[in-house]
């Protein structure tokens, strides 16, 4: 008995993500797939848990268990035998709290009192969160969320776990400690596939490990996962000169939800620079990328401009800086590719700049030309990432921050989104803030390094690759 | 005594049945005995004073109106804005009895049980309230996109409800898949892991209650 | 015509009502200020009249967005118990309001049969003002106004449902269909 996907094609509006696929996860597997984002992995794991074409996708060929397809059998049948673990650890819940999402799912078996009780104990004795039953959702980390989650599809009784990048929004010490518990589950006979784009802590667990290219799968031999373990590799960045500083930070605090994520003493970041923030998963990034955009409370001080970012009337504020938001599509004001281009082209901060040309330019550069009457919703994930950057380099204000810009570009729209990104800076002398995790890449454009771990952030000039 | 299908059904009741008559004497009387329980239950006064705060307006609004404005007589307008006033009180006061201590979950679980509704119904909508404070973040970033691009989105204009909508139509398709991956099948059969049953008490209080009503509709003359 | 709610459909219904109870719930204050402000001028009765379109959107718009018999209804219902759960002025009479305002705009469109959506949301426009009116007429003690202040009244309030509960509901779905948002392909 295994997992068998055959000759599986899965496409959207239209065009392919994975083409004419075999692929088999045998119970006691433990297979990496390693891909960028965008390149279809999450689509492949909902494909194999049956949940498209339901949920959207043509979908032609096959997944099997034991010669059953998984897309024709019953819920409460499938989540005995399959389960899925989602990238964002907020969207699947449908309780309050931990107690009742566990009896929701079980009702769902139609298991009576007695045997529900039994199976959460046990679960998330397993995961070793005994104490959380009756915990709400909002009050859990993410890395608590993720194990939740994992308790609630042992409870279901799933012999098949697919994890889309479950670690995205979880810290360094529960990721390792995920990572050694989804190894003993293997070894207890749970066939598992995990995707994941950051391959640290996986090698010396995996049985298998594939790489997600051009709509398909390829097997990587043992031989070479060390070259995909690019865990200690350095770059240092040349010592920049004394910058004025765009934002002061003053024993700034930043919360999310009831934990401390940021408790920082004095910290300067750069104007006219491109800056880079790093950190590990989870430690906390995007909120405080979000206090800088004025979206996030604080307590203590952070200055821009010499004035409380809380005391900045928020249409001035907005007129002096710019997210390039994480998600794309919350980006988008107008419908269709044309009007959000010549939105941005009327409203630019930089219009002698920003000539016909120019912007012709880049779109070309970006191909984004022919798409003028599309429905930016319909634009592929790194179609619309392309576009949001441009729109906002367009408006370019004198600040802005970068939340994953390069997530979901293939190669050569990475080269292209970078030189846009340092064109726009050198000439307009914009300061720009980015967090990423393809540091790879935009260690080849950055001025300053500030890494992020444990609450605070320091000046670095190590880059980890 | 009543579970939450009868509080439900009661309070719906008391409202159509003071939404259609006009005894001051009556509303009073409701108002009063609302009250009492919210006290007895030990409803923290804070949360008292608000439904006052928020009662102020309205209530002195409906009866001026009809105080002032009426066609009828003197005395006549000056009873009808009593009545009017006093029923915001009635609204205010039952639906503060009927939320007190009362979740939506059990609310939506005893609908399932006692009235049948479909299980889809019932854990779509329970599902759906988890985003309610997501909302208010999604509409403050909306606000911004829109203003770090030049433009302010007005409450009037459709952008900012559209917007809303795409949060909404993702999170639906997100958090039915993550339902559907817990075992979760539209129209099979499922355990239930506790019952909220509707006691006979339940039925006897409400019935009497109802019966008070009318005989105080009877004997009062204002 | 799509027949049997899927999970996603009611999800998505209940998201529309929660998105309009907080809406409605914002409005209770605004209500307040508008009446003492047009209360200066002696025009606080039409207060009601002029807001009421606001009250009325989450029927109509999640209709046309789940295109299924029921949809108006129970948008607005769970608008309205959203709005009593939040708190708002108006206590468990927001559920009364919320059912008549609910059947009021799901009949228009009852009327088309449910063929015509876009026909739908404009007769709808009219069986709201209508249905709501004839239950003040009752309820509010409207019969106790003069019969050229009703004519006002509900002038008033046709063009407020018609502007919010129409137009808006109607600027708001074409933005959705050129999204393509809703499009299964």
């Amino acid at each position: 008995m295994a997992l068998d996907a055959k000759k599986l094609t899965v496409a959207y509006r239209q065009s392919p993500i994975i083409e004419d696929l075999d692929f088999t996860l045998n119970p006691s597997d433990l297979t990496l797939l390693m891909g960028p984002s965008g390149s279809g992995k999450s689509t492949l794991l909902k494909t194999l848990a049956g949940l498209y074409p339901q949920y959207g996708g043509q979908v032609s060929g096959a997944v099997e268990i034991a010669g059953t397809d998984v897309s024709t059998m019953p819920a409460h049948d499938r989540a005995r035998q399959i389960a899925l673990l989602f990238q964002n650890p907020d969207d699947q819940f449908a309780m309050p709290t931990v107690r009742e999402e566990f009896i929701f799912a079980l009702e769902n078996l139609e298991l009576n009192p007695a045997e529900i009780d039994e199976r959460i104990n046990k679960a998330l004795a397993k995961v070793g969160l005994s104490d959380f039953i009756d915990r709400a959702f909002v009050t859990l980390s993410g890395g608590e969320l993720q194990k939740v989650a994992l308790a609630e599809v042992l409870a279901l009784g799933a012999k098949y776990l697919l994890l889309d990048e479950p670690f995205a929004a979880v810290d360094s010490q529960s990721r390792a400690e995920l990572q050694v518990l989804l190894q003993q589950l293997s070894q207890e006979g749970y066939g598992i596939l995990v995707s994941d784009h950051d391959p640290a802590g996986y090698f010396d667990k995996i049985k298998s490990f594939y790489q997600v290219k051009n709509t398909n799968l390829y097997q990587v031999n043992r031989q070479e996962w060390q070259q995909y373990d690019y865990q200690g590799q350095i770059k240092v960045l040349a010592e920049v000169g004394d910058a004025d500083a765009a934002f002061d930070m003053n024993n700034l605090r930043v919360q999310n939800g009831d934990r401390l994520v940021l408790n920082q003493d004095i910290l300067k970041v750069s104007r006219g620079l491109i800056t880079l923030l790093t950190g590990p998963n989870g430690v906390g990034k995007s909120s405080v990328l979000k206090t800088l955009a004025k979206l996030h409370g604080y307590e203590g001080s952070l200055t821009y401009r010499d004035q409380e970012v809380s005391a900045w009337k928020k249409r001035e504020y907005y007129h002096e800086i710019g997210l390039v938001f994480q998600n794309a599509a919350d980006q988008f004001i107008n419908i269709t590719v044309q009007e959000e281009l010549d939105q941005v082209q009327k409203s630019s901060h930089q219009k002698r700049y920003w000539s016909d040309d120019r912007l012709d330019q880049w779109v070309t550069a970006l191909h984004l030309n022919g798409l003028g009457d599309r429905s930016v919703y319909t634009l592929s994930g790194g179609q619309q990432k392309k576009l949001q950057l441009l729109l906002m380099m367009v408006m370019a204000p004198t600040v802005l921050f970068l939340d994953e810009p390069l997530a979901g570009l293939d190669e050569q729209s990475v080269g292209v989104a970078l030189d846009l990104i340092q064109s726009c800076q050198k000439a307009l002398q914009l300061t720009i803030l980015v967090v990423s995790h393809q540091t790879r890449d935009l260690v080849e454009i950055v001025d300053q390094h500030l890494r992020y771990e444990n609450t605070t952030i320091a000046n670095q000039v190590e880059v980890n690759l | 005594m009543m579970n939450a299908t009868q509080r439900l059904v009661l309070a719906v009741l008391i409202s159509l049945e003071i939404s259609l008559t006009k005894s001051v004497t009556l509303n009073l009387i409701l108002v009063a005995g609302a009250l009492s329980i919210l006290l007895v239950r030990r409803q923290s006064l804070k949360r008292l004073c608000l439904y006052l705060a928020v009662a102020i307006i309205p209530v002195l609004g409906s009866f001026w109106s009809f105080y002032l404005y009426g066609s009828g007589t003197a005395a006549e307008n000056l009873h009808f804005g009593m009545v009017m006033g006093s029923r915001v009180l009635v609204f205010i006061f039952i639906g503060a009895w009927l939320t007190l201590g009362m979740t939506p979950y059990v609310l939506l679980a005893s609908l399932r049980q006692n009235l049948k509704m479909s299980a889809t119904f019932t854990y779509g909508i329970l599902g759906a309230l988890n985003f309610l404070p997501r909302f208010r973040q999604a509409f403050t970033a909306i606000q911004a996109a829109g203003m770090m691009r030049g433009e302010v989105l007005r409450w009037w204009q459709p952008t900012l409800y559209f917007k809303s909508l795409v949060h909404a139509i993702k999170w639906s398709k997100n958090l039915a898949m993550a339902m559907t991956s817990h075992g979760f099948q539209e129209g099979a059969n499922r355990s239930a892991y506790r019952t909220y049953p509707m006691p006979v008490s339940g039925w006897v209080v409400m019935a009497a209650m109802m019966a008070g009503i009318q005989v105080v509709l009877f004997l009062a003359r204002y | 015509m799509k027949k049997k709610w899927t999970l996603q459909d009611v999800i998505l219904l209940a998201l529309i009502g929660i998105i309009f109870s907080v809406v409605y719930w914002v409005m209770d204050p605004v209500y307040q200020i508008a009446y003492s402000a047009l209360a200066v001028i002696g025009w606080q009765n039409f207060t009601t009249e002029i807001t009421l379109g606001v009250w009325m959107m989450a029927g109509p718009l999640a209709a046309y967005i789940l295109k299924r018999p029921g949809a108006g209804f129970l948008g607005e219902m769970l608008g309205a118990a959203g709005e009593m759960f939040l708190g708002g002025s108006y206590g468990v009479g927001t559920l009364l309001s919320g059912l008549i305002q609910g059947i009021a705009s799901e009949l228009g469109f009852t009327l088309v049969l449910y063929k015509n959506w876009f026909a739908g949301l404009w007769l709808s426009t009219l069986t709201g003002t209508v249905v709501t009116f004839a239950w003040d007429l009752v309820k509010s003690g409207y019969s106790h106004y003069q019969l050229g202040f009703l004519l006002a009244l509900f002038v008033v309030r046709y063009l407020s449902i018609f502007f919010f509960a129409g137009v808006l509901v109607h600027l708001i779905t074409k933005l959705l269909d050129r999204s393509k948002l809703l499009s299964h392909d």
